[in-house]
């Protein structure tokens, strides 16, 4: 009998159990073999497939992927961490960033720009864009106030207005 | 308020078009024209006449409720209410928009986009008098104070106002001009 010939079992780790003794069997429930993904590093299992069940190691660290595209650095871990790269220096798109400015070595936080004192906004219309167009509204209060309507009588049927109509110059040279 | 009475219907089956009850004809604006220019100014008035009869009774059926009195639902309307009747009985015969101003106390009816062109403003005087003496029981007549490209003007008065106006426009009067002189108050009077 050879070592190969005996394995460990998960669910009887007392129990060492020998190929050559069928006499022996585990119970079903302890015979199921271990998982491959547990038994052999990810990345040699499955060459270039994220097993979605695959939990991080604690000791496992992420590592910029090579085409260095797109960055993922957590500041604790980055900050003074030599294996990790400057992000700063990576190249994205052909454009190399420049480093964010710092107060000191290490820090990542937002520097916060002194105002300037004669700043302005300047929209200055061109012939192409068209001129801004500033929208008037209406005032809120009330503008006028009619004290007193402006026609003592309104004709309020079709049959006065006809009647006004038809009696125009009829006085005339009376 | 708008019932059956008033509706448009052709029936293609019988091959009739009927408006209230009415048979009607869908004839070209040029036949008509024609027949215009040849007929006598009695047969024009007469036919013109019988035309703005069938208007202003499709208006004032459209404006009436059930059991109203005719003669008295135009009068009795807003000046919106019937005016909308008689523009919707008008654009119904095919004669353009009709559209009502107020001069002081003149009324002006505005027609526009006419099919008949200016050719057919003597046809429109005469169908709105028509019109408006059957809508409303009351002899009025009207005169073509002036048109500007497809819009003409159509004043509404008596037969002495009219005339005068139908003179004053022959000797080149602005046409406002005499309506105000119309409706100065030494004209109804109050001086």
């Amino acid at each position: 009998m050879s070592d190969d010939d005996d394995q460990d079992w998960p669910g009887s780790p007392e129990t060492k159990v020998s190929k050559s003794t069928p006499d022996l069997v585990p119970p079903a429930s302890s015979r199921q073999p271990r998982s491959l993904k547990d038994e052999l590093p990810l990345d040699d299992a499955l060459p270039g497939i994220l097993d979605p069940e695959a939990e991080p190691l604690p000791e496992s660290e992420e590592r910029p992927p090579a085409s260095r595209k797109v960055a993922s650095v957590r500041a604790p871990q980055a900050r003074g961490d030599e294996r990790v790269d400057d992000y700063s220096t990576w190249e994205i798109d052909g454009l190399t960033a420049e480093p964010p400015p710092t107060r000191k070595a290490g820090w990542l936080g937002v520097e916060r720009k002194t105002p300037v004192d004669d700043a302005r906004v300047l929209i200055e219309p061109t012939a192409a864009a068209g001129p801004a167009i500033v929208r008037r509204v209406l005032p809120e209060d009330e503008l006028v106030a009619l004290a007193s309507p402006a026609r003592a009588h309104r004709p309020a049927t079709f049959g006065e207005l006809l009647d006004a109509t038809l009696s125009l110059g009829e006085d005339e040279g009376a | 308020m708008y019932t059956n009475a008033g509706t448009l219907s052709f029936d293609l089956a019988e091959g009739l078009v009927r408006l209230g009850g009415e048979a009607r004809l869908v004839v070209p604006a040029s036949a008509l024209m024609a027949l215009w220019g040849g007929a006598s100014p009695a047969a024009r008035r007469v036919f013109g006449r019988a035309l703005g009869e069938s208007i202003g009774r499709a208006a004032a059926k459209r404006l009436a409720s059930e059991g109203a009195d005719l003669s008295r639902v135009m009068l009795d309307a807003s000046p919106e209410a019937a005016l909308s009747e008689l523009a919707a009985a008008w654009a119904l015969a095919g004669l353009g928009a009709l559209d009502l101003e107020r001069w002081g106390r003149a009324l002006v009816f505005v027609i526009a986009g006419s099919p008949l062109g200016a050719d057919g403003d003597e046809l429109c005087e005469i169908a709105l008098e028509g019109a408006l003496s059957v809508a409303s029981g009351k002899s009025a007549r009207v005169v073509r104070l002036e048109r500007i490209e497809g819009r003409a003007r159509f004043f509404v008065s008596n037969a002495g106002a009219t005339a005068r106006m139908r003179a004053e426009l022959a000797r080149g009067t602005v046409w406002a001009e005499v309506l105000a002189e119309l409706d100065e108050p030494a004209s109804r009077g109050d001086a």
